[in-house]
Parts: structure tokens; sequence; C-alpha cells
């Protein structure tokens, strides 16, 4: 019974001491590759590494141009490390107020999500681009030919709204309650309204009929996923999307697209009331980035969350941008109610 | 002596078996301790919100029913190799165990789509494989079967071939062979993967995202509670999400338990080497 026993603590003691050999070992091997990285990259560094993460908390259509050009970039610049995560700007702020994560930047896509953070975690915030509403498109679809059409111009917006109407016609767009997107595209119908001359009733059979109608409801990732296998005829995106995801889509008139920091003042005249007992307000889809406070983070991670901030709005960053799809603007700063 | 190290090898054992209770149940006792009642019952009382509840539950208890009929000759076929190429049939069975279920759900985007084949198929008969129902309970089917098809044929394998064989040899027929003798002995493993079974496709997640973001399960009106309305909404359905998923598991960890007591008791009497009618009917439900 004891030797048995003690047979078992052996083989135990054994495999304890095997997982921690094993651990020291891929430790010693992950630092070995760290120092090793570190030094590969500093011989291409115009800064060589300094203490300090700028961890970034970025809205979901944001994270291509995050974690493949500005992360490396900014790294490369000033020799700080970068760590980013992805998800809804709603999500994040509600994560982040509740200590769930601790960025000390956070980017949005609107301002609203960094609004909801003040004052506690930050006292102001910088515009620095816009994010232009488009429709993506199956091209091979039934309507494919004629959404073509529409891209180029060769068949006027209207059409867009009249075959977006139609019984079988498959849209796929986010859910207006949890993500921006949802939202800016039940906006832009309420825009087309006023500005295009289209109906309430083409609006309403667009939608079927709610706007959280839930056949035509998908999270961001799904939805691309569907257009892109060609089980939907359009979806809404922002540009930076379809570009980045080399997606067909039909640009939409200033007007409409909530992407022109000109047009805010018509954008703000329309709202929509979701069930939730929320009203959305029109604006411009701006792109916001603020550094939030954490009492516990260091003063290098504190550094390099300025560093970041000001890397994201440097004509270096502004160009990343632009490349990715976005229309960028002079960087405006607005300063946050002191409740 | 030989006392002393017995007693402190039991302290050593004891501390062990407590440490990695306390690993494993660590994220349960933080979710109880920020749950709060009033969250709960303010999650079951917003406009829709039992909903999710029967959501899952509903679309479990198909999935499970489906899993059961299909999975389970299937299993029975591959232990006793009546399968044709049971080898890659096996093979197959375990990659998909090891996609992950995303990848299932963006796979399911290309065969049930809405201009899919077979989506095209669904549709002329008025229903849809996205974001419906019939989404959910595909997706939850998808993501658990392979854990049961597994779990149910090494149980069949488990089953000593000799007894079923005398099973045979006292004028017992296969169908009877199967009921009286091969189910009843495997039915412990049977029940301890269709738990598994059950807790996966109640916690499915990976590929409901993907194609039935409606009508919301309970995994996923966790993650928009998170979203929409913050950590202590989605901590209550994650609560209630515990409070509906634990009863199959219960019982069926429990009557498994009772039943391999029970064939263990059996066993060490001699009772499956007696080869009697008496033997066999003993093994009976």
């Amino acid at each position: 019974m004891n030797i048995n026993l003690f047979s078992r603590l052996k083989l135990f003691s054994v495999i304890l001491v095997s997982l921690l050999v094993f651990t020291s070992c891929s430790q010693t091997h992950r630092t070995h590759s760290l120092h090793k990285s570190g030094s590969s990259t500093s011989s291409s560094l115009v800064h060589s590494p300094r203490s300090g993460t700028a961890n970034v908390a970025y809205a979901g259509s944001l994270l291509a141009l995050n974690e493949k050009t500005l992360g490396p970039a900014f790294t490369t610049n000033t020799g700080y490390r970068f760590q980013g995560q992805g998800n809804g700007s709603y999500a994040l702020a509600n994560l982040i107020r509740t200590n769930q994560i601790q960025p000390n930047v956070f980017e949005s896509i609107g301002s609203a999500p960094i609004q909801e953070l003040g004052p506690r975690f930050t006292k102001s915030y910088v515009t620095f681009a816009t994010s232009p509403l488009v429709i993506a498109y199956n091209p091979n679809g039934t309507f494919g030919p004629e959404l073509t059409q529409i891209a180029r111009g060769k068949l006027p917006i209207q059409k867009l709204f009249e075959t977006m109407a139609i019984r079988n016609f498959h849209l796929g767009r986010t859910d207006p309650l949890v993500d921006p997107q949802g939202q800016a595209f039940l906006l832009m119908l309420e825009l087309a309204v006023r500005h295009l001359g289209i109906s309430q009733s083409e609006v309403n059979l667009i939608i079927g009929g709610s706007y959280e109608n839930q056949s035509q409801l998908y999270t961001e990732t799904s939805l691309d996923s569907y257009l892109q296998s060609g089980q939907l005829d359009c979806a809404s995106a922002f540009l930076s999307q379809a570009v980045q995801l080399h997606l067909h889509y039909i640009s939409l008139p200033n007007s409409i697209n909530q992407g022109d920091q000109a047009d805010s003042k018509y954008y703000s005249q329309v709202s929509i009331q979701l069930t939730n007992g929320k009203t959305i307000h029109g604006s411009t889809l701006s792109v916001d980035a603020t550094t939030l406070n954490q009492p516990t983070e260091s003063l290098n991670d504190k550094s390099a969350a300025a560093s970041f901030l000001r890397f994201l709005t440097s004509r270096r960053g502004l160009r990343y941008f632009r490349k990715a799809g976005f229309q960028t603007m002079r960087p405006v700063v607005h300063r946050l109610p002191t409740r | 002596m030989n006392g002393v190290v017995s007693r402190n090898s039991r302290y050593v054992s004891l501390t062990l078996y407590a440490i990695a209770w306390v690993v494993v149940v660590a994220p349960l006792a933080a979710l109880i301790f920020h749950t709060s009642p009033r969250a709960i019952s303010r999650a079951i009382r917003q406009p829709n919100g039992f909903s999710p509840i029967e959501v899952s539950l509903l679309a479990s208890l198909i999935a499970l029913a489906l899993i059961v009929s299909l999975g389970t000759p299937l299993a029975y076929g591959l232990a006793r190799h009546k399968v044709p190429f049971s080898g890659i049939i096996r093979f197959t069975l375990q990659v998909s165990v090891l996609l992950p279920p995303l990848v299932v759900g963006l796979l399911l985007v290309y065969l049930l789509g809405p201009y899919s084949f077979l989506g095209h198929l669904i549709s002329q008969i008025h229903l849809s494989a996205t974001n419906t129902f019939l989404a959910v309970v595909i997706a939850e089917l998808y993501e658990s079967i392979p854990y049961y098809l597994l779990g149910a044929e090494a149980g069949f394998r488990s089953v000593d071939p000799s007894l079923e064989q005398a099973a045979g040899l006292l004028g017992d027929s296969p169908r009877q062979v199967l009921y009286r003798i091969t189910i009843p002995l495997a039915s412990p493993q049977l029940a301890s993967s269709l738990a598994f079974a059950w807790a996966r496709s109640l916690g499915a997640f990976g590929a409901v995202i993907v194609v039935a973001y409606n009508p919301h399960n309970l995994p996923m009106q966790i993650y928009l509670s998170l979203q929409d309305q913050g950590l202590a909404q989605s901590f209550a359905y994650a609560m209630l999400f515990i409070l509906v998923a634990l009863p199959v598991p219960l019982i069926a960890y429990s009557w498994s338990a009772r039943r391999l007591k029970f064939l263990g008791d059996f066993d060490s009497r001699g009772g499956t080497q007696l080869g009697t009618d008496w033997g066999f009917r003993r093994i009976l439900w």
C-alpha cells in the first residue's frame, strides 16, 4: 500500500520536476529569442529599445492597421513596445470602465465610447481621421451585375436602394445595439431619405421592417465571411475595411456616408431610436484616440502611451491611415466635460 | 515508522488535491462572488430576458437527440469494425475535434449559407440555416457531435466481446445482445460522453457567432451583454448558464458512477466469468 503510494508520489515528483524544467527551458528560450529579436531589430531601429509598453485597445475595424502597420512602425520608431487588442468600440469602453482590461491608449470609431470613460480615465481625446461608410457587395451574386454598374457610376445611386429593397435580396449589417457600424448604416438610410429622396417605405423594405431585424444582423467578422463566400448580396462596411479586405464596394455620396467632417451638421439632423431606449444621433464617423489614466501603470508605460498618441497623429501615422482607406484631417483635440 | 511515512504521504496527497481543486474552481468562485441575485433577476425581467435560456435549452436538447440517434449507431459500428473504411472515418472525426469552433462556423457558411446548394434546398421548404433557430441547432450539433462519437466508441470498445459471444451462444439474437449486454456495459461511458456533448452543445459559441447571431443562445447573450450592458449583466447570464447546464452532467455522472460501482461489484464476484444466463440477466438496466 505504502510502496504503491510512494511510487505514485515518485511519479508525481518526476512529472513536476519535468514540467518545471520544461517551463524554465521554454522561458529561457523565450527570453533568449526576445533578446535575439530585440537585437536584430535594433540594428534597423532609429531608437534603441526602451522599457515601456503602449497597451492599445482599438476598434475591431482598426485591427489590421494597428497590428500590421502602426504597431511595428511605432516600435521601430520609438523603441517602445506595442501590445494591442481589438473589439467593438462600445465593448472596449465597457471592459475598460469595469477594469477588466487596462489599456493605456484607446482608439475608437466615433467619440461616444471615449466620452463614456471621462473624466475618470481621460479628460480629452483627439480626432484625426474619418471612416466613410460604403456598401460592399458580391459581384458574382444574382444582383452582382447591377451592383457593379452602380459602383461604376453607370446607374444612379438611388438604384442601390431600389435593389436592396427587392424581396430576395440578401443584405447583411451589424447589430446597431452594440456596433457603431450598425448604427451608421441605419443613420445612412435616414440621411438617404432626406438627401436622396428615398422613401421611408423603401427604407422599411430594406431593413425588413425593423432596425433589429434578426435575419440581417451579423457580427463584423462573420459579415465579411458571408460576403466573401458569396452568401450575401451586399453588406455595410467602412471604406477602410473594404480596402483592406479587397472587397468590391459602392461609394456613397458625402451627404450620407458620414465620412466628411464638413457635412457634420447635416449628419446631426437625423437620429434613430433603438429598442434598448438609446437614441443615436448622426455624426461624422471619426477615428478618435486618447490616452487612459491607469493608476497602476508605470511612468515608462505612461510615456509609451503618450508617444503612441503622438505617433498616431504625426504625418507618418496619418499617412498609414490614408493608405488603409481612411480620410485624414488635421488632428483636433476635444476636452471632455469635468463632472 | 511506516505509519508516520504513510500519514505524511497522505498529507502531501491531500495538499496536492486541495491545490488542484482551488486552481480548477477559482473562476467559478470569482463568478459566484461577483454575481448579485439582483443582476440575475434584472437579466430575466428585461424584455426577452428569458429567451436565451429557452433557445439554449431547446436547441441543445434537439442537438443532443440528433447526436444520440446519429452518433450511437456510428460509434457502435466503428467500435465493432462493422463500418467500411472505419480507419478513415475515425481519422476524420479526430480532425473534426481538432478544428476550432470558429472555423467550423466559417465552413458552415459555405455549406448552408443562403446561396449554397444546401441553403437553397432548405429555403425551398421556407427554412433558413442562417440567423435562425435551425442555425443554432446545426451549429451546436457540429460543435459537439465528435466528442460524443469518440467517447461512445471508446465505451463500446471497452465491452468484452467474449460476453457478447457467450450471450449469442445462449440464444440471444444480435439485437438482444446489443440491448442486454453491449449497451448496459457501455452505458457508464455513454452517459459521460452524453454529458460532455451536452456541455459542449450548450456552451457552443465559436460556430454560433458566425452562423446564428440571432436568436441569441446563452453564450451569445453573455457576450452581447458584456458589450452592451457591462460585466454585471454578463455575469448574471453566466450564472444562469451554470444553473441550466449543470443538471444533465450531474445526473449523468452520478448515474454513471453508480453503474460503474455495480459493474465493479459484479465483476469482483466473478459474475462476468460465470457465463451463465443468471450472470447476463444481472447486467440488465
